[in-house]
């Protein structure tokens, strides 16, 4: 049986968020960078700027009671009937 | 605005124009993004009863919830990711060249200019009720530059911007033929 800690969730969960966090910055800089600052444009990156804000404090508001020392079952031998475990 | 960071813009040139799409060509795409943010909550509330007893257990419910996060920090990024691509597609119209810079991903950007003065024909077009409606269309000009045709795709009144293209372009034309 293998278990994990399913603060290995929140792992993944960061892996994701850095990958996003660079995408979002390749965006801004394009904007930046090419000197093609408008109102639109910063209204554009105020409301993404927000949304992300409003999205990351949402995830800490939801998950703020949650004890991450439990573990979750991600391979069991008897998943799949006792043949595995007679096997050799 | 600042747009010499695209262009090298010569002593003499004047931005005359700079032109994007309509604004309502980037309707339809927050209309899908404000569905595709819908869509997990009409979910859970159509399956709250029997998603419940899951959500009770906190495993599965911070599961869901991360998710969730990253499900919703997607749809601004792509969000995102397409108004930059809007925002950096567009043609600027000097009163020496007209220049066409294309977005079309966020790492592929063409840029393509042409002399005024060999624009040879220019046509506008509005086709379709919203484009009738908002007045946005495509203008098409031959040219006998090394790029035969450009295209402004979707761009606000079309036939006025046509008229003075071809204003442009007429003044351009008598300083080439008379330096």
């Amino acid at each position: 049986m293998i278990t994990v800690p399913i603060s290995f969730f929140l792992i993944i969960y960061f892996i994701i968020l850095a990958v996003l966090a660079i995408f979002f910055a390749v965006n801004f800089f394009h904007i930046v960078f090419t000197g093609t600052n408008t109102f639109s444009s910063f209204i554009a990156t105020l409301f993404v700027v927000a949304s992300v804000a409003l999205i990351l404090f949402g995830t800490w508001y939801f998950l703020r009671g949650i004890d991450w020392s439990q573990t979750i079952t991600v391979w069991d031998s008897s998943w799949f009937g006792q043949s595995t475990d007679n096997v050799f | 605005m600042n747009v010499a960071k695209l262009f090298n813009q010569k002593g003499y040139e004047k931005v005359e124009y700079i032109i994007r799409r309509h604004w309502v060509t980037f309707v339809p795409i927050i209309m899908f993004l404000v569905v595709l943010a819908i869509l997990p909550l009409g979910v859970y509330f159509l399956l709250l009863n029997s998603l419940n007893k899951y959500l009770q257990n906190q495993i599965y419910y911070a599961a869901g919830v991360l998710l969730a996060g990253i499900y919703y920090l997607s749809i601004i990024l792509f969000f995102y990711a397409y108004f930059t691509e809007f925002h950096l597609d567009l043609w600027i119209v000097t009163n020496d060249r007209l220049l066409d810079i294309q977005q079309k991903t966020l790492f592929a950007r063409t840029v393509s200019e042409v002399d005024l003065y060999q624009i040879q024909d220019v046509t506008s077009e509005v086709h379709g009720i919203v484009p009738s409606i908002f007045n946005y269309g495509n203008i098409i000009l031959q040219t006998a530059g090394a790029v035969p045709k450009f295209t402004f795709r979707n761009v606000a009144d079309p036939h006025k911007l046509r008229q003075e293209i071809l204003a442009l372009a007429s003044e351009d034309k008598k300083f080439h033929e008379h330096p």
